[in-house]
């Protein structure tokens, strides 16, 4: 009865983690890609809750369900809003997503983990900076290229 | 430890349990200090086991189930009863039933 190894579609994940928050609980799995890299890499441990009545804010990192990825929730930071809209990047990503309406935001990422250790990923302290690092392209064009070329140069 | 089951025993979904046909299965997933936790143990139930979990409701006995489910299915009221005393012993044990 116990379900090992189970595999599950992009669709199925979000439809879990939807019916999740609707139970005003949080979800807890293993995020899948590299867009959010370093903050978030390939098989962390992600935690996330429900929205409360306050939207997200600017910097913080989401789940969310955009209209484009039908078969997939995808794991952003939000870099701006207007208008009651959205507005999505990946760090590790040169373009933002683009806009998604506040139904599209399934929940908010709170915790991360990384070989069974909490990771700084700027989702409550240095938020603000990291959207506008991000947003900016600095992140992305400057900033993570300098990181990598430091830690080769040490390493 | 295998729990006994009784007739006239009632049991109801735990309110720690998110249940939920994702495709092709049917999940319970255990919400442990508020966290549904796709790391840890998940449960999948069979289509018997499903049939059994939709039929739990706030007083109804196991033996009302029973008679619900050979409404359903073409089979002998003892293999049914069987059936559902034993899914519903191990989801007892899993704390993903309570009585109810």
């Amino acid at each position: 009865m116990v379900a090992d190894e189970l595999m599950m579609s992009g669709a199925a994940l979000s439809d879990l983690m939807r019916s999740m928050m609707e139970n005003n609980a949080g979800f807890r799995f293993a995020a899948r890609g590299h867009s959010m890299s370093p903050f978030i890499k390939d098989a962390d441990i992600v935690t996330v809750f429900p929205k409360a009545a306050q939207q997200p804010c600017v910097g913080d990192v989401v789940a969310a369900h955009p209209p484009w990825r039908n078969d997939a929730v995808v794991i952003h930071r939000v870099v701006g809003k207007r208008g009651g809209q959205f507005k999505l990047k990946g760090d590790n990503v040169r373009c933002a997503d683009g806009m998604v309406s506040a139904d599209a935001i399934v929940g908010i990422v709170r915790r991360v983990e990384r070989n069974s250790r909490d990771v700084w990923f700027a989702g409550g302290t240095g938020r603000h900076l990291m959207a506008m690092l991000s947003a900016s392209g600095l992140l992305t064009g400057v900033i993570l290229p300098v990181l990598r070329w430091m830690k080769q140069t040490i390493q | 430890m295998t729990v006994q089951i009784k007739m006239t025993d009632v049991y109801v979904p735990s309110p720690d349990v998110v249940a939920r046909q994702i495709e092709d299965e049917f999940l319970l997933v255990p919400i442990a200090a508020g966290i549904g936790n796709m790391e840890e143990e998940i449960y999948s139930l069979n289509e018997t086991g499903r049939a059994i979990w939709e039929k739990l409701a706030p007083g109804r006995s196991v033996a009302d189930i029973v008679t619900l489910l050979q409404a359903d299915y073409e089979a002998e009221e003892a293999a049914i009863a069987g059936d559902v005393q034993g899914i519903l012993g191990a989801l007892v044990e899993m704390k993903m039933v309570v009585s109810g």
